[in-house]
């Protein structure tokens, strides 16, 4: 473990210093063969929309592939053509292989999240019916809250930065129920992530940010998902081209009850807003 | 036999669920400081508090429903879409109660709001099923603004060189950095953003010979089809500036 001051500068000439520990990248990620069959790793890249939509890709990437195992249609085209010429003979031979699934997944959690170098994010999902099979997670080495490069990067006016009173240790710049919202497996909980968009108020943020933490718990207790893989294999002559095609659709209707809010952070970097929620 | 029969027949009326025989009642209190609409009325400000208290109570009786979609391709989110509905028919029962809040300015109102049961569970089910079969809208081909767009231009080094670079910030979220001349380019890691200025961590894919990784570059709004552009090495030195015009 060792400490990086990064020296991000505020534009145009302000500094502000964060500072994060980082530290080894977890098991899972590492050696992902020690997962089972009810746990999945979904994968996104950074995205200029925010950390909200960055942690939707990865999630519905992971629930695809537990759904997949659940139920999937594979279906195989093979096609060899063979085009003869006084001059040449033309071979082309082409393997498609489609991999499609439509189904409903239920009680599905966010069980770790790990972020590397460039800025990549990996969710560890499990379903419920695994948390008697599942190895604990390593601890996690944190660092006490501090107020001060929120109240120096003013995202909003200092009296309205000091509301925001979060009570979690951090790890790696975010809370801890960043990485782990499920970490006692007996309640639903669940996180929101709003960011701050032109004339918006702390309070509004805040709003939006609690309604993607409900659609997140929505998700977790049951959602439809429709996926679609394709690989296609191309060879002409002996010279091979591969391409792969996917898609995630997924859709959720559910009635909520209430909620509670357990925690509160602001990202000093991209104010955005996080919330955790508990399903009462 | 017989009495024993109409015994057992009363004895599970008595323990049926009350509320499949009873309708769903609220009393709910809203509040609104007159001084947040100072270009309203006094009617105007009760006709408003009287609102937030039906929703209230419809939000209470009712609940309130989620509904979300996402679709992404080949690693990109093409769409990600929350609703949060609250709806239904209440009846409120007698007239609603003004009277002042604690605070100054404040006005509070009570109502006694009801649904039956029949009304809770057609709704819900109705909603449900609209909500399920409803087919994507069409989206209308609106341009994104702000940093959203393909941007090009010339940018000079602290030792009088001029390229071209190209930055591409596409509506799904990837962005994308490219210098045509040099033969490099990667991808781009937001680091802080704001309304006028983005900071990114650039990240090669390719001529790492050509050009030096993991910089800083930052963007800054000038109109909405100008930016400004800077690069800094690891040593927060300038390696390039200019202007970028979206293309």
């Amino acid at each position: 473990m060792f400490f990086l001051f990064s020296s991000c500068a505020k534009y145009p000439s302000d500094k502000i210093c964060t500072q994060k520990n980082i530290q080894n990248p977890p098991l899972w990620f590492t050696n992902p063969e020690i997962l089972n069959d009810f746990e999945a790793i979904g994968y996104s890249p950074p995205n200029f929309h925010g950390m909200q939509i960055q942690r939707e890709q990865a999630l519905a990437q992971a629930r695809t592939i537990l759904i997949q195992r659940i139920s999937s249609l594979m279906n195989v085209d093979l096609k060899n053509m063979t085009k003869q010429s006084k001059v040449s003979v033309a071979n082309r031979y082409t393997i498609n292989i489609r991999n499609f699934s439509r189904n409903v997944l239920v009680n599905s959690y966010q069980a770790d999240a790990y972020i590397d170098e460039r800025g990549g994010l990996y969710l560890l999902v499990r379903l419920h019916q695994s948390i008697k099979k599942t190895r604990p997670l390593q601890s996690l080495k944190t660092t006490p809250f501090s107020i001060k490069p929120l109240l120096q990067r003013r995202c909003y006016a200092k009296e309205k930065l000091l509301t925001i009173k979060t009570k979690s240790p951090l790890y790696n710049g975010k809370p801890i129920w960043f990485y782990r919202p499920n970490s006692n497996e007996i309640k639903m909980r669940a996180l929101g992530i709003a960011e701050k968009m032109q004339n918006s108020t702390l309070y509004s943020q805040k709003k939006i940010a609690m309604i993607f933490a409900k659609a997140s718990l929505v998700k977790q207790k049951a959602i439809y998902i429709n996926s679609l893989d394709e690989i296609f294999n191309i060879v002409v002559h002996e010279e091979l081209g591969e391409e792969e095609n996917w898609q995630i659709s997924t859709k959720t209707v559910s009635k909520i009850g209430d909620i509670k809010l357990l925690d509160i952070w602001m990202d000093p970097e991209q104010c955005e807003l996080y919330v955790w929620v508990e399903k009462e | 036999m017989k009495r024993i029969k109409i015994f057992m027949f009363i004895l599970f009326l008595l323990l049926m669920p009350i509320s499949l025989f009873s309708d769903k009642t609220v009393t709910i209190n809203a509040t609104l400081n007159q001084m947040d609409c100072p270009d309203k009325t006094f009617d105007q400000v009760k006709k408003l508090l009287l609102k937030k208290a039906k929703i209230k109570a419809i939000k209470k009786i009712y609940g309130e429903f989620i509904f979300s979609n996402t679709y992404i391709s080949n690693d990109e989110v093409l769409e990600n879409n929350v609703e949060n509905v609250v709806g239904g028919i209440i009846t409120v029962i007698g007239e609603p109660i003004f009277r002042n809040g604690k605070r100054f300015g404040e006005v509070v109102v009570s109502i006694t709001a009801f649904a039956n049961d029949a009304q809770i569970r057609e709704y819900n089910k109705s909603l449900m099923h609209f909500k399920m079969s409803e087919v994507s809208k069409e989206k209308s081909n609106e341009k994104k603004r702000d940093f959203y767009g393909v941007w090009s231009g010339y940018v000079m080094s602290n030792i009088n060189q001029v390229v071209k670079v190209k930055i591409y910030i596409k509506s799904s979220g990837q962005s994308k950095i490219i210098f045509p001349a040099f033969n490099c380019g990667g991808d781009l890691l937001v680091k802080s953003k704001d309304i006028e200025y983005v900071t990114f961590k650039m990240f090669l894919n390719y001529g790492f010979n050509q050009c030096l990784d993991k910089t800083k570059v930052i963007l800054v709004k000038q109109n909405s089809n100008k930016i400004g552009f800077k690069e800094y090495d690891m040593n927060n030195e300038e390696i390039f500036k200019g202007i970028l015009y979206r293309e």
